[in-house]
């Protein structure tokens, strides 16, 4: 189970989505829409708030990197906030965190 | 937990039931004296296996996975079959690779068997938390 929210900021610049539950096999189809409906053509960047994330496997990472294609090709990128340190080490072991850019928890 | 017991768990080979070995081999990666990071690994590992096997079966409604864990002193080994399910053909596939990479690294022993009853064996030992730490 997860759940995702989308708010946009009032200038339009990025758009801020907060990810929360479990993103594995079971909910990656879910997911994979509901993101790509966030990001829209991606033509802002996006910003993801992953403090309530608590696992997410490499189903739900692929998906991530399809999303960070879309809104690299508009030459925007995907700010990752907030990981727990067994997520980031899954970013780390799999070179995502050089695709990504993540930001230390706050 | 005593090192001659052993759990098995047999599921559809669904992915709704992922989620359920997950918590399974929490409790008794928890009981085996695991930290919270060993118990994180195994999690992910685990489940990273079960998605191929799912995959593996595609929509088959007769058959099942088996989910054996097998604590000893200081590691817990995880075995994973099914009926034709082979190890060695499991993570094939060039979008595998995070997988295996994830795999490779948080476990202490990956085995890929042609042996459809342990097709994948996993083992992670006591205290190691992976060597991406």
């Amino acid at each position: 189970m997860f759940e995702l929210a989308l708010e946009k900021d009032e200038d339009k610049l990025s758009s801020q989505i907060s990810v929360a539950g479990e993103i594995d096999l079971f909910a990656a189809p879910d997911f994979k829409k509901r993101l790509y409906e966030a990001i829209g053509e991606g033509d802002s960047d996006v910003v993801l708030n992953c403090t309530d994330l608590t696992y997410i496997d490499s189903t739900g990472l692929g998906i991530l990197l399809g999303a960070l294609k879309r809104v690299r090709q508009n030459n925007h990128n995907v700010y990752i906030k907030n990981l727990k340190d067994s997520i980031r080490k899954l970013f780390r072991i799999t070179g995502l965190d050089k695709a990504f850019i993540l930001e230390e928890a706050q | 937990m005593s090192t001659n017991s052993r759990i098995v768990l047999s599921i559809p080979p669904k992915a709704e039931y992922v989620s359920l070995v997950r918590l399974t081999a929490s409790g008794v990666a928890n009981q085996c004296g695991f930290d919270l990071d060993c118990i994180e690994d195994l999690k992910v590992c685990v489940s990273e296996v079960l998605n191929k096997a799912i995959a593996a079966f595609s929509e088959e409604e007769t058959a099942a996975l088996s989910i054996t864990f097998e604590p000893a002193v200081d590691s817990l080994a995880v075995l994973i079959g099914g009926n034709g399910l082979n190890g060695e053909t499991l993570f094939a596939s060039e979008t595998d690779a995070f997988a295996l990479a994830i795999l490779d690294t948080l476990m202490d022993e990956v085995v890929l068997s042609g042996d459809e009853t342990a097709a994948v064996r996993l083992v992670k030992t006591t205290g190691k938390t992976g060597t991406d730490d």
